[in-house]
């Protein structure tokens, strides 16, 4: 226990001290509780192991949000290389399992499908932002995206990090990111179209 | 150019400058493809409405709590690495 006072740091107070703030910088970015909770547990432990590499003037929380930031673009990482390695390579699937059903088959013309083609909207940003109904139904519609997509989402608006920080963070090219938030733009549109701007 | 490329250049456009050949691909298109044009400024809204939501998501960040029980596993959890690692 001495040597803990000495380094600044004092373990037996984290959780009741950080634990809360923790999970709630996790769970809004991740938005899965389970795994939230995994990541403050992880965050914790190898901050104990890490201990050593504690700067004597840094904060105690600041420290550990490093470790649980980190620890949350390695669940992003890990995530996408399970499930979706080949979503640059595959066009993006319709709601019936479809090739891409945005765009009529680029042979042809790749002009808009009649399903898809954008609509005139009635509802505009400024009464939308008003509504709560409206944040549901744009996180609903955001939890299709691809997990990577949303993780990028995450960083972007959330975290404010620029593409070059995003594409390193996930091992991605600038133009793997543009195709994703591409693709990832025609989803949302249509959906918050379907659900929200002509509902 | 077809729907599909000037749709994704408008996205690229967001984060990069252009290429001469490209801005000048999407310029014409632009001109007379009216759902394009509107897919351009629904663009825009939808990037707005993303913001206004992690801007939302973070104010609320403080509110979220963790639960109780969970907090009492972690917290067991730690106790026990914290005490084999005094030893």
């Amino acid at each position: 226990m001495a040597e803990e006072k000495k380094s600044g740091l004092e373990p037996e107070k984290w959780i009741e001290r950080y634990s809360d703030y923790l999970y709630s910088f996790a769970y809004a970015r991740l938005r899965k509780e389970e795994v939230a909770e995994d990541l403050v547990q992880d965050t914790f432990f190898s901050a104990l192991r890490a201990r050593d590499t504690f700067l004597h003037n840094a904060s105690e929380k600041t420290w550990l949000v490093s470790i649980l930031k980190r620890k949350i673009i390695d669940y992003y990482r890990k995530k996408s290389t399970q499930n979706e390695l080949n979503i640059f390579d595959k066009p993006v699937q319709g709601s019936d399992g479809t090739r891409d059903h945005f765009f009529e088959d680029t042979v042809h013309s790749g002009h808009w499908t009649d399903a898809s083609a954008p609509k005139e909207w009635e509802k505009d940003f400024e009464t939308s932002v008003e509504s709560d109904e409206f944040y549901d139904i744009l996180k609903q519609c955001m939890t299709k995206l691809p997990e990577k997509t949303a993780a990028a989402f995450t960083m972007k608006n959330m975290d404010g990090l620029d593409t070059e920080e995003i594409c390193k963070e996930l091992g991605i090219t600038p133009s793997n990111y543009w195709v994703m938030m591409h693709r990832a733009k025609l989803m949302l549109r249509e959906c918050m179209e379907k659900n929200w701007f002509t509902a | 150019m077809n729907c599909e490329s000037a749709a994704a250049l408008v996205e690229k456009e967001r984060d990069r400058k252009l290429g001469l050949a490209e801005r000048i691909g999407l310029w014409i298109h632009m001109g007379y493809c009216r759902l394009c044009r509107l897919f351009y400024k629904q663009s825009n809204i939808l990037d707005d409405s993303a913001k206004a939501y992690a801007d939302k998501v973070s104010k609320e960040e403080k509110s979220y709590k963790l639960k109780p029980e969970s907090k009492a596993k972690i917290n067991h959890a730690f106790d026990v690495e914290l005490k084999n690692q005094n030893v």
